[in-house]
């Protein structure tokens, strides 16, 4: 579902994605972790069309994101850290807007349901300067989710997010899984990704270090211990 | 403590230096300080009469001549603002704090006094530049003319930031403690018998001014007026600023000074004495700004409104961009918006009155609707910036969505375009109306005239707007770097240059879009004309218009390419 082969990303001399390749298929919750300025949020920027890739090829559901950038995005949706909404919109217009822009005919029903799901029910007028920021962010998930995309970029899902909101977050990202879309989840709370994900994906200062189940990556990662913060700091060598 | 605090200033100060001319490497601010030190440069030696024989004229030096009515003027516009502040709504956050002068002052062992102190401290510098800015402007003539304008005016801006800030200090004073009755409107009470006692006085002397015949003779009579008893002790303080940058003399500063401190002086002391807790309100402010960074400026967003229209779910997609900027139109207007333009209208009314004298109403009023018309349509493009300019701030979102550059581009160019060019109809078929005295047996004739030059304004003007939001949504996609992202504002010489540099772009873009246009239509109504006699007026603008809007759309498919293949990091912020 998502194919990212031989991804670079250079911004101006600093090369901040290497040769990064990696293939989430539907269905799958792919972890993808590093150290702060690692290139993750270079990476799902890449694949989501806000960056331009320097070389390599990001496909999405068969759709090269640069030579056929909208047929790739129709199917994707990517939820940044930071909750990028208009100030000037209700939660409701928003819902509105991201349905026309991603034609979702009957926005209404499926609206109903996400301001339920998301606890969003009586915010429908609210302006984004009304809103905390968790529910701001969910806002931003909700209007990710209307258009019911086949891939999901997660950068840092859980920032700003109560217990509850957490907890309604994850099921959210299993219950998408579930039905068979492709995810990618940006995190440095390694609990959250050793919970949820079905793979990990390491990567460091640009470069893949590690790609697989959690089981794979303390096989290869031999010695270091069985917990992802173990294996991570290890891969990483960070360890002291 | 204090001196730790204008420490942090001064570093403050010294690191912004630093930070602007290490950012001279990069083309844009180079280029934009280049352009913006020439301009500067042109105002203060190529316009100034000691530099350029005579070339320019000093405002400095013409302000001098007409000292006398330009001191009492400025001190009743003074008496004026400082009564509207009163009466004008509050500003619950008269002290502004960054987010990281709210982490670390505010829980330091630093008293609010100090605090206080510090911030007027901070504001003197944008006051300095303002004030190095007017005096530039206004052209001295020699270096005494110059820092004699120059402090005098810096005493007057910063006697004012501490008096509104007093004010707002009172008012939020009394908010907080719930006081009504005579807290809350004795000043008000105070302000305004200030300015009823003035008028009063004007009023009751008005038979004798209006017997006056020279202007010389009007001012002698005010100054008399102004002098003396109630009114003269009411303007006394706003007179004693005033005298100060209009001194004719180093003697007449010196003699003027003591008296502009002193004002200075009671207002700072009364600002110190306020004991309002301002920190939580400060707090908030900053956190809310901090969030945004790059829209420190951004207005208040109305509360939720009704839409322009339903948007329907599906169809196409630029018609969505049309409606959320729409929506943003109606949701950023507010009374700040209106106040905006007070100057805009001040200056039209005065225009139309001056015509008024000579003619009917109906014709100053057409008068009126062609001045606002020009205004829509050459100004208003580039004023209204609810398309791509304030959505650059948002690429990172816009980008991830399924639509081509060149659908978002018509989106974002059809609102504005939309607006202003409903304002310009409305402006035409007003002007049409009004205009000229119809003559009853000349009906039929006029009107047909009339009625051709209506519909040839009503298809030009939609194509010069949409020409124009295209070169200025083009600039935005060619150059983001260039343009101040969102809401923001940058400034300095460096932004001024940059202003000036794309302002003229536009303009020459312009013209080369317009003239194909224009030959095209003249050589058709020039055939027209050599066929039949009549000089045609809306064919050739149906000519004009048509092939305007042609350009506009091959020109924003263009860009739209163009778009698709910008990398969001390009555009960074302004500041």
């Amino acid at each position: 579902m998502i194919d990212v082969a031989h991804l670079t990303k250079n911004y101006g001399d600093f090369t901040a994605v290497n040769d990064f390749s990696f293939h989430v298929a539907a269905g799958e919750i792919v972890g993808l972790i590093g150290p702060n300025g690692a290139g993750k949020t270079s990476t799902l920027r890449s694949i989501a069309g806000i960056h331009a890739p320097t070389s390599g090829a990001i496909t999405i559901d068969g759709h090269d994101i640069v030579s056929s950038p909208v047929a790739a995005k129709q199917r994707l949706a990517f939820i940044a850290d930071e909750p990028q909404l208009f100030e000037y919109l209700t939660v409701t217009e928003h819902l509105r807007l991201i349905a026309r822009i991603y034609q979702v005919a009957d926005m209404a029903s499926r609206a109903a349901v996400l301001l339920g799901e998301l606890e969003l029910s009586g915010k429908e007028h609210a302006l984004p300067g009304e809103l905390s920021r968790g529910m701001k962010q969910k806002v931003a998930i909700a209007c990710a989710l209307i258009h019911d995309p086949k891939a999901l970029l997660f950068d840092e899902p859980l920032t700003g997010l109560d217990p509850l909101g957490i907890r309604k977050m994850k099921q959210t990202i299993l219950a998408r899984g579930r039905s068979g879309a492709a995810i990618v989840v940006s995190s440095h709370l390694l609990h959250l990704v050793e919970e949820i994900c079905t793979r990990i994906v390491i990567i460091d200062r640009g470069t893949k270090v590690g790609d697989g189940t959690l089981a794979e990556l303390s096989a290869q990662a031999a010695g270091a211990g069985s917990s992802l913060e173990q294996i991570f700091l290890a891969v990483t060598n960070r360890e002291s | 403590m204090i001196a730790t605090l204008a420490s942090l200033s001064l570093w403050q100060i010294k690191n912004r230096i630093r930070v602007r001319i290490a950012r001279l490497r990069e083309p844009r601010y180079l280029v934009g300080s280049i352009v913006g030190i020439a301009y500067l440069a042109y105002f203060a030696v190529l316009r100034n009469p000691s530099f350029s024989a005579g070339r320019g004229a000093s405002a400095i030096g013409n302000l001098a001549r007409a000292a006398g009515p330009v001191e009492l003027g400025l001190a009743a516009t003074l008496l004026v603002l400082a009564t509207l502040v009163w009466l004008l709504p509050a500003n619950p956050n008269p002290v502004r704090f960054s987010a990281s002068e709210v982490q670390f002052l505010f829980p330091a062992p630093i008293t609010r006094r100090q605090l206080l102190q510090y911030r007027l401290l901070r504001a003197q510098l944008g006051l300095l530049f303002g004030s190095v800015m007017a005096t530039v402007f206004m052209r001295p003539t020699s270096l005494a003319n110059g820092w004699k304008f120059l402090t005098g005016l810096w005493l007057i801006l910063m006697t004012c930031r501490i008096y509104f800030t007093g004010v707002s200090l009172y008012r939020e004073s009394v908010r907080q403690r719930g006081s009504g009755g005579m807290a809350k409107w004795a000043p008000v009470i105070v302000a305004c018998g200030a300015v009823a006692i003035v008028a009063a006085a004007v009023a009751a002397s008005w038979p004798s001014l209006n017997a006056l015949n020279s202007p010389g003779e009007v001012f002698e009579e005010l100054d008399r007026i102004a002098s003396g008893g109630a009114v003269g002790l009411i303007l006394w303080p706003f007179r004693a600023l005033t005298r100060l940058p209009l001194a004719a003399t180093a003697t007449a500063y010196w003699a003027a000074l003591p008296g502009a401190l002193a004002v200075l002086l009671v207002n700072y002391l009364w600002v110190l004495k306020a004991d309002t807790a301002f920190e939580e309100n400060a707090a908030l402010v900053a956190e809310k700004n901090a969030a945004r960074p790059r829209a420190r400026v951004q207005p208040r967003v109305r509360a939720a409104a009704t839409t322009p229209f339903v948007l329907a779910p599906t169809g196409r997609v630029e018609t969505a961009i049309v409606w959320k900027n729409l929506i943003m139109i109606g949701r950023y207007a507010s009374l700040r918006t209106l106040l905006r333009l007070v100057p805009a209208m001040i200056g039209v009314g005065v225009v139309v009155s001056i015509v008024g004298r000579r003619s009917g109403m109906a014709a100053v009023a057409a008068g009126a609707c062609l001045i606002l018309l020009a205004m829509t349509i050459l100004i208003g493009p580039m004023l209204s910036r609810n398309d791509l300019r304030r959505d650059l701030a948002n690429l990172a979102m816009l980008k991830a969505w399924p639509i081509s550059g060149a659908t978002l581009l018509r989106g974002e160019i059809l609102a504005p375009g939309v607006v202003l060019t409903s304002m310009a109809w409305l402006l035409i078929l007003g002007a049409t109306a009004l205009v000229g005295n119809l003559d009853v047996r000349a009906v039929a004739p006029l009107i047909l005239q009339r009625l051709s030059y209506m519909t040839a304004a009503l298809m030009v003007a939609p194509a010069v707007i949409l020409a124009e939001l295209t070169v200025l949504n083009g600039l935005a996609v060619l150059f983001p770097a260039w343009i101040s992202t969102g809401a923001t504002r940058s400034r300095g010489v460096d932004a001024l240059g940059q202003r000036l540099f794309t302002t003229a772009g536009v303009l020459i873009t312009l013209v080369v879009a317009l003239v194909p246009a224009g030959i095209v239509a003249a050589l058709v109504a020039a055939g027209v004309y050599l066929v039949t006699g009549v000089v045609p007026v809306i064919l050739p603008a149906a000519i004009v218009a048509c092939l305007v809007i042609v350009e506009c759309i091959v020109v924003i498919e263009l860009l739209g390419r163009v778009l698709d293949r910008t990398d969001v990091s390009a555009v960074s912020p302004a500041e």
